[in-house]
């Protein structure tokens, strides 16, 4: 928390944010945790390449929170659905949901190309003990035929993707 | 001390690796009695031909004693052989056939097919695999490559089969790649596994250096058939059982059970 502390704004500013910049923001129900976006008030948003990641990476992790597999499957990558169906996904999607995760907290995208990005995430997990932990993660994500998608690598789950 | 069954057991290695030696050591018993001795103890003595009314013994004769007339062991051979077949479940006589799976336009798969097909993979390949998987295997195989027949396919002319059912399996395959050419891939899923793997593609022929040699061609289409062919062969096992499952239904193929 602290490595971050200062940066992380509350979800609720992330979407006043951008619904000034015009973006449609999905409200999902009450989630049960939290997404944070790092960054200064000023600079937050402004590395993210546009405000259409902004808002998949919102949905998706949303989805994430209120256990809807059928939202995050449909906002991950074309060729990962083609080679993994909803059978495969959901068993996973539901272990990895049911693990105590509390809260995303995420730093600014990566630019890779102008269709691809890599968002540095840090996912807090509270443990069965009550013991706090956080592990970091690069959160992918690419555009096809104008819009991102998130894209779930997993070489021992889902392995060619 | 050799009996007679070993005798006869040598004398003809095919019977004796397909039937039990003690069911012909019994029909020999039997027929000769207590009549049966075998000079064993003459081969042992170094030096010493043993001999047979005056006559003397040489290795390869038979050492059967009385009766020791070639007919009745051929008669033997012939009995014993005909009990095997049916003690140890040979195949059925008069051409009849244990049917496994039938269909539609005489389609029929029978038990000794799949027999076949399970020796020719543990001949021939390191799978293993479970009667039922082997079993729904063959049906599969024989469907393809009654289709692939039907679609005019054919396997080249120099393709030299380890097997008789290896030319099923080889058309088979051929069938099913047949399918997975024609299979119809989403632009998106080809742009997708693309961006995903930006980063080797761009090393072999990046976006920019692709859009510099034609602009109006999209990057990813140019690589389009490497990305085909490795999405396909990810899912190959999986549009093999679907498109088996589509013409278990076009055959109307029905199992039988299994026993």
């Amino acid at each position: 928390m602290k490595s971050v502390g200062t940066f992380i704004v509350a979800l609720g500013l992330f979407e006043m944010f951008l619904v000034a910049l015009g973006a449609p923001i999905s409200h999902a129900a009450e989630t049960r945790i939290s997404i944070v976006v790092s960054g200064s008030q000023s600079q937050k948003f402004n590395n993210w390449p546009n405000a259409a990641l902004a808002q998949a990476f919102i949905d998706y992790w949303k989805f994430f929170i209120d256990g809807n597999h059928e939202g995050a499957y449909a906002a991950e990558a074309p060729h990962f659905r083609f080679l993994y169906g909803e059978d495969r996904y959901s068993p996973y999607f539901f272990g990895a949901t049911k693990s105590g995760i509390y809260e995303v907290q995420a730093m600014d995208p990566v630019l890779k190309g102008d269709f691809c990005a890599e968002i540095p995430i840090y996912v807090m997990k509270k443990l069965a003990n009550g013991e706090i932990t956080r592990f970091g993660m690069r959160d992918r994500w690419i555009q096809v035929q104008g819009r991102w998608y998130h894209l779930l690598r997993d070489p021992i789950a889902f392995p060619g993707v | 001390m050799v009996s007679a069954w070993r005798v006869l057991n040598e004398s003809l290695p095919q019977h004796r690796s397909s039937c039990g030696a003690d069911l012909t050591h019994q029909l020999i018993r039997g027929l000769y009695g207590t009549e049966i001795r075998v000079k064993e103890q003459a081969r042992d003595a170094l030096g010493v031909h043993p001999t047979e009314g005056g006559r003397p013994l040489v290795g390869s004769e038979p050492f059967v004693k009385k009766p020791s007339t070639v007919p009745f062991l051929v008669l033997f051979m012939i009995i014993s052989l005909f009990a095997c077949s049916h003690t140890f479940g040979g195949e059925p006589q008069g051409g009849e056939q244990i049917v496994v799976a039938h269909g539609a336009e005489g389609f029929q798969v029978v038990q000794s097919q799949v027999e076949e097909m399970g020796a020719f993979f543990r001949e021939h390949t390191p799978f293993e695999t479970t009667a039922q998987e082997l079993r729904r295997y063959t049906v599969c195989a024989y469907l393809f490559a009654t289709e692939a027949r039907q679609s005019g396919l054919s396997l080249p002319e120099n393709f030299k089969p380890l097997a008789p059912v290896h030319a099923t399996v080889a058309l088979a395959e051929l069938y099913l790649d047949h399918v997975l050419h024609h299979y119809p891939l989403d632009p998106a899923v080809i742009e997708s596994y693309y961006r995903a793997h930006s980063d080797e593609f761009d090393r072999t022929q990046g976006d920019e250096q692709a859009k510099a040699s034609s602009p109006d061609v999209p990057p990813w289409q140019k690589v389009e058939p490497i990305i085909r062919e490795r999405l396909l062969s990810m899912k190959k096992n999986e549009l093999r059982q679907t498109h088996c499952d589509v013409l278990r239904q076009r055959y109307r193929v029905e199992e039988e059970e299994q026993r």
